[in-house]
């Protein structure tokens, strides 16, 4: 009895081929699907999974982060409001820093909630919810900041606001009270006022509390003093007593809102250490959650791409037992009805196909098998014909070719298609091949040049289809065996069979090439002299023209004869002559304005004489040109070498002149925005002086020393860089008529001379007044006193003079100082040249600037150890200037 | 429906009643203010706001051993739950003690503080604790302000906050009886340095001073960290103040009495301390400087309990406490804890419910507390300390703080 597994192999032999494809490929698709909806349900497993962990974490972090940036913000706005307030105002302040840092803190804790909510409603790890804690004291850390910047800011508005701020009042009511002791005439008052005031400045500039004790306690005796000056009337003693009252009240309030403020910078200063680690912690938290989520990312990653390859693998085995079925029931039996057609086709006819099934592969082998049995006996009759056939033929052929070897010209035969059927040894002599290597081949791919084929190929075919009657001689190339080109003379007939129909060409042939080449010299030499592009002659010796090329044409015009005529009297004896002589003779013609060389050359052998002539009109005016140019060139350099001297002068100095300019030009730019950048940063750090006067109190005195040191040196840079914004500053006097004398009594006043300097004026009062702006010149005076005060630091004279010179008045500075030296003198009016210690070397630069912008001049005479005198010419009214 | 189904929903009706008659229902906060739950095996929170560092540090120190001293004595627990002690430093400064009650009151998980040190970190701590839910209890802040001031709540009372330590205001009375009465002084300054404690101090004894019949030349104020008290002192002298009333902390405390020798006019003067300058380093920093100067202070506990207190501290911590106002900080965690155990609510399985309000209701109504300061009884502004004051002089530093306490010339017993 059969088993089940050789029924079922029975009824898989007797399926057919498209039902076992269809069971096959069934079974197949089957396990895509089964695969594909694997890779559905595991992708969207894994987008879910991964979106929710990367979207969660990086919000965490994102709120985090911009957390952290919030409050740092907010706390350099604080910052910024409490270092900036002092000078550009409270209001403004509150403003521009206060506000915006109120704004920062709300939505750092806005965020903070947002935090909050986004972790308690998220699968985030634990550890973010233990945090649950820091993030509670974070806002309630922002919220109590919040306040805190709030009370300082209203602290600080207690203390400096403009109008109505303490230190205001302090001010005010301290100048009231001075005014009123003033009026008292008693120094006394005064000298207990300026004691009280002085440790009320310090208390300012280092906000410690015992100086404006000592303020409090210099009250006491500036009361009693008030209260019994006999040179203050009732009413004033009663304004002064409500004046010290005010200042003292005020005072104590300073005191008080100092000590708040720095209670508010403490906070400032706890809440950050108490909050800075959580930030951090908080950041810490969120990295770690961003990796826990591309952990999870990757643990489901490998999973999916387990589960995948589980898949993957069962679809192949199960490909395996589909692709093992098919091939023993379709595949094999394929190949082997292959491998035996293959034989068949080798002709190995004996050969039969043995497939046992009865699908449509089982029937076409039985076909196979009868028609290899029937094709076995027709092919051993056919074969046996063509035997006998073949070997007449070659019989034949062999006898036709020893003719045409006999021949002394080649001779070749092509068939319609043009393929070499004969060829004799004369050809293949002219070819360089053996007949073997020839027969057979195409005529016009093996022996002609390739830019000849088609052109050739094409007469043939159209000979071969009758359209054209044949050319019976005609020379073309052929292409060598070596690749040479021989030029062959052909003469051709076409070949027909019995019934007259073409079946191809025969053609006998001579190589012309060694005639054809020597033809071509010949005549590329005799065009030779006729394509000169000057006139050749050849004259016989009686002076007959024998020949004349073209380019001779106009000269026999001018001489009035042709080709063939005898020359003109004069040019035959020249010519007779020089046939005589035996050697070349050169002789000038003109023909309109051109000038012609003729050189007469005899050949004395063949007894005629040859003619060659040669342009030469542009060398004959180019030399009449250069002979004028000479003459001018000469006439010329006798005055070059001093208008080149004096170009050169001026020059340089046109230069040097620009170059100060621009270098002035640069400087006074580049001194502005120095000046402009430089005073922002001062600001800020006279500012920062103030600041930490106020928070360090108690600096101990080094401490104290160095900020004194830091006030003073910032009060220096500020004036230079005011100096530098003077140089930059465009000067546009404001001119009037003011008098020499005048200009230099308020320079003097206002920069008080050292006591060892003898000062000596002479300024005439009768001098005319002079039209410039007076603040100009008192700063040029200025500069030139204080300098000539600099120069004589053992002491010495200053002269100040004044005197007219012409329609302007000369004012000179002069000192018994150290002078300048001679190197230096060139130097002094530019820009930041200084020979002193202290100071950037602008001060003359400006002088110069500002004496100019007024239509003057400055200049300087000196003398080393004898001292020096500067001199500014101003223009009088009504001057040309 | 079928007979299967049947069965199953009568099966799953037994199976709920069962389950419903053997377990107490689920425990539901009805507290006013909210409860705090913990589970078994999880710690009961408390925080301790304490001075650590800074000059007033030496006294917060003392406070917060004292404080773990109470909790070691418990085993660290209380109902089955570890207590867990949260330390925060205040740094004897309002913005001090406002940054530390932040931080403890962000875990809502805590019940109380016990703390702090100085009256100015307690104004704003205070706050913070009670808008959270918190107890606190002190054992050093003194300033009238944070509870009441003549029978009326103070300024900066706060619902929830209870000190063991005595009103300031007594203090202030007892100050100004003993220099008006026994010292018969008629011209005091004082000088505070603006701290919720040193100032309303000041203010107090000026306000009782004058009401005897005295007469307040000055009332000056020196910053927190000055180290030149001459103007001050001058001041002081130019008044022509027989007594100073100094209810400063010890820094200040000591450049005044050492800078005062130096002042003319002052040669003479009575220097008049208060609670905090009671210490061994203050005494050691003045030495003779400070002789003839008098110290208010507390009475000094006596009693079995507060001599074991003396001898579990020196075991633990290797030295007696440098400043004898420690007990009151004893006083304050054991009166804390006792509250909680008093009204908490425990489930079977050791899980905790504490009702804040029901935590300061039973604070507030706690009359009969036996401390080591004595019997403790907190009256509806938070006062619960009753302790007789004296005043102290200083006759020989080279005694040290025994020696002051051993020299009572004035005894005090407050009103309440």
């Amino acid at each position: 009895m059969m088993n089940r597994r050789e029924a079922v192999s029975l009824r898989w032999r007797d399926l057919g081929i498209t039902a076992k494809f269809s069971v096959a490929f069934g079974t197949l698709l089957t396990l895509i699907v089964l695969i594909a909806i694997a890779s559905v349900v595991a992708l969207t497993f894994v987008r879910r999974e991964t979106e929710t962990a990367i979207v969660t974490s990086t919000q965490i972090q994102h709120l985090v982060l911009e957390m952290d940036r919030g409050l740092e913000k907010a706390r350099r706005l604080e910052k910024d409001f409490f270092l900036r307030y002092p000078t550009i105002g409270y209001a403004e302040a509150y403003q521009a820093y206060a506000q915006p840092a109120d704004k920062e803190i709300a939505h750092v804790r806005a965020l903070n909630t947002e935090l909050q909510q986004l972790v308690a409603e998220s699968d985030v790890s634990d550890t973010w919810k233990e945090n649950d804690i820091n993030l509670n004291l974070y806002f309630s850390a922002a919220g109590r900041h919040a306040t805190t910047v709030e009370e300082a800011a209203d602290l600080v508005a207690r203390l400096a606001a403009d109008e109505t701020g303490q230190q205001t009042q302090l001010a005010r009511n301290s100048s009231l009270l001075r005014d009123v002791l003033q009026s008292a005439d008693d120094p006394d008052l005064l000298i207990l006022f300026a004691e009280m005031q002085a440790f009320e400045k310090d208390y300012l500039l280092t906000r410690r509390r015992p100086l404006m004790q000592s303020a409090f306690n210099a009250a006491v005796p500036l009361r009693e003093a008030i209260e019994s000056a006999p040179t203050l009337s009732t009413d004033q003693k009663t304004q002064a007593l409500a004046y010290l009252d005010g200042y003292l009240k005020a005072g104590e309030e300073i005191v008080e809102l100092d000590v708040a403020i720095r209670g508010k910078f403490n906070e400032f200063d706890l809440q950050a250490e108490a909050v800075d680690p959580i930030t951090q912690d908080l950041i810490e938290l969120a990295e770690d959650e961003v990796d826990r989520a591309s952990a999870r990312i990757r643990q489901t990653n490998r999973l999916v791409v387990a589960l995948l390859a589980v898949i993957a693998l069962a679809g192949l085995g199960l490909t395996g037992v589909v692709a093992k079925a098919l091939n023993n029931s379709v595949t094999r039996n394929i190949v082997r009805l292959t491998q035996v057609a293959g034989a068949l086709q080798a002709g190995d006819l004996q050969v039969r196909a043995h497939i046992d099934s009865g699908d449509e592969l089982g029937q076409l082998a039985t076909s196979f098998n009868t028609m290899a049995t029937r094709l076995d006996a027709l092919v051993g009759n056919l074969e046996r014909q063509v035997t006998e056939r073949t070997a007449a033929l070659q019989t034949e052929k062999e006898r036709a070719q020893q003719y045409l070897d006999i021949a002394g010209a080649m001779f070749v035969a092509l068939d319609r298609q043009g393929n070499i059927t004969l060829i004799n040894k004369r050809g293949l002599a002219l070819l360089g091949y053996r007949e073997e290597e020839l027969v057979g081949r195409n005529w016009f791919e093996t022996c002609l040049p390739a830019w000849l084929r088609g052109q050739v190929r094409g007469v043939f075919e159209q000979l071969m289809a009758g359209e054209v009657e044949l050319v019976e001689y005609y020379e073309n190339p052929v292409l060598t065996k070596d690749g040479d080109e021989r030029i062959v003379a052909w003469h051709n007939a076409v070949l027909r069979d019995a019934a007259g129909g073409i079946f191809g060409t025969l053609s006998s042939g001579e190589d012309i090439t060694e005639r054809k080449r020597v033809e071509e010299i010949v005549q590329q030499l005799a065009k030779f002299p006729g394509e000169n592009p000057s006139p050749v002659l050849r004259v016989t010796q009686d002076g007959t023209v024998v020949y004349a090329n073209q380019a001779a044409s106009p000269l026999l015009d001018v001489w009035g004869c042709q080709d063939g005529q005898l020359l003109p009297d004069e040019w035959r004896r020249f010519a007779a002559g020089v046939l005589d002589s035996d050697s070349n003779a050169e002789r000038e013609a003109t023909i309109g304005n051109r000038t012609l060389s003729l050189t007469f050359a005899p050949v004395v052998e063949a007894n005629y004489v040859n003619v060659y002539g040669l342009d030469i009109t542009k060398r004959v005016r180019a030399e009449a040109i250069r002979a004028q140019a000479e003459q001018a060139l000469k006439e010329y350099s006798e005055h070059l070498e001093d208008m080149v001297e004096e170009r050169t002068r001026e020059l340089r100095e046109a230069q040097g002149e620009l170059i100060l300019k621009e270098r002035l030009a640069t400087l006074g730019q580049l001194a502005g925005g120095v000046g402009h950048e430089l005073r922002n940063p001062l600001g800020v750090i006279s500012n920062a002086v103030y600041y930490l006067n106020m928070v360090l109190p108690d600096a101990d005195e080094t401490t104290q020393e160095y900020l004194d040191i830091l006030s003073l040196e910032v009060r220096n840079a500020d004036k230079i860089v005011t100096d530098l914004l003077d140089f930059a500053r465009t000067q546009v006097p404001d001119k009037r008529k003011v008098q020499a004398s005048a200009l230099v009594n308020q320079a003097l006043e206002r920069l008080p001379l050292p006591e060892d300097v003898e000062l000596i004026t002479d300024t005439p009062a009768d001098l005319p007044a002079v039209f410039a702006d007076p603040g100009h010149v008192e700063m040029v005076l200025g500069n030139l006193i204080a300098n000539a005060c600099q120069a004589m630091p053992e002491g010495g004279k200053l002269t100040i003079e004044a005197r007219l010179e012409g329609d302007q008045v000369a004012l000179s500075v002069a000192d018994t100082g150290c002078g300048i030296s001679p190197e230096n003198m060139t130097k002094l009016f530019e820009p930041l040249f200084t020979t002193k210690a202290k100071g950037i070397g602008l001060g003359l630069a400006i002088s110069k600037s500002l004496v100019e912008a007024n239509g003057g001049s400055i200049g300087a005479e000196s003398e080393e150890g004898r001292g020096s005198t500067f001199t500014v010419c101003l223009p009088i009214e009504g001057g040309v200037r | 429906m079928s007979k299967s189904v049947l069965l199953i929903l009568v099966l799953a009706i037994l199976v709920s009643s069962l389950v419903t008659a053997c377990c107490p229902p689920p425990f539901e906060c009805t507290d006013a203010i909210g409860c705090v739950d913990i589970p078994p095996g999880e710690p009961i929170k408390l925080g301790v706001i304490q001075a650590l560092s800074g000059g007033v540090a030496p006294g917060g120190i003392i406070q917060a051993r004292t404080i773990e001293l109470a909790v070691t004595q418990r085993d660290m627990q209380l109902l089955g739950h570890p207590i867990v002690l949260q330390k925060e430093n205040e740094y004897c400064s309002s913005e001090g003690g406002a940054t530390a009650a932040l931080k403890i009151a962000a875990d809502p998980q805590t019940v109380g503080i016990i703390g702090t040190s100085c009256s100015g970190a307690a104004v704003p701590a205070a706050q913070i604790m009670s808008e959270a839910g918190l107890v606190m209890v002190s054992g050093l802040n003194t300033a009238p302000s944070l509870t009441s001031i003549g029978g009326t709540r103070g300024a900066n009372w706060q619902p929830g906050y209870f000190r063991t330590i005595y009103n300031g205001m007594q203090m202030a009375h007892a100050a100004a009886q003993f220099a008006f009465y026994e010292l018969g002084i008629a011209k005091v300054a004082t000088i505070d340095d603006g701290d919720a404690y040193t100032h309303e101090l000041a203010s107090e004894f000026n306000r009782v001073f004058i009401e005897l019949g005295g007469e307040v030349t000055l009332s000056a104020r020196v910053n927190r960290g000055d180290t030149n008290m001459k103007p001050v002192l001058a001041a002081v002298a130019a008044s022509e103040a027989e007594l100073i009333y100094l209810p400063l902390f010890q820094s200040e405390a000591d450049h005044i009495v050492r800078q005062a020798q130096d002042v003319t006019g002052l040669q003479d003067v009575t220097l008049l301390g208060g609670e905090t300058l009671g210490s061994e380093q203050f005494i050691e920093s003045v030495g003779v400087y400070g002789i003839g100067m008098y110290f208010t202070s507390t009475a000094f506990p006596t009693g079995d309990a507060y001599g074991k207190l003396v001898s579990d501290y020196e075991a633990r911590y290797g030295e007696q406490p440098q400043h004898h106002a420690y007990a009151y900080a004893y006083d304050a965690a054991n009166l804390l804890l006792n509250a909680i155990e008093t009204i908490a609510e425990q489930e079977t399985d050791g899980t905790l419910h504490i009702g804040r309000s029901a935590l300061r209701e039973a604070l507030y109504t706690m009359t009969d507390f036996e401390g080591v300061t004595g019997r403790l009884a907190c009256d509806e502004f938070g006062d619960c300390g009753s302790v007789g004051l004296v005043v102290l002089c200083l006759d020989d530093p080279s005694g040290g703080l025994d020696g002051l306490r051993s020299n009572v010339v004035y005894t005090y017993t407050p009103e309440r």
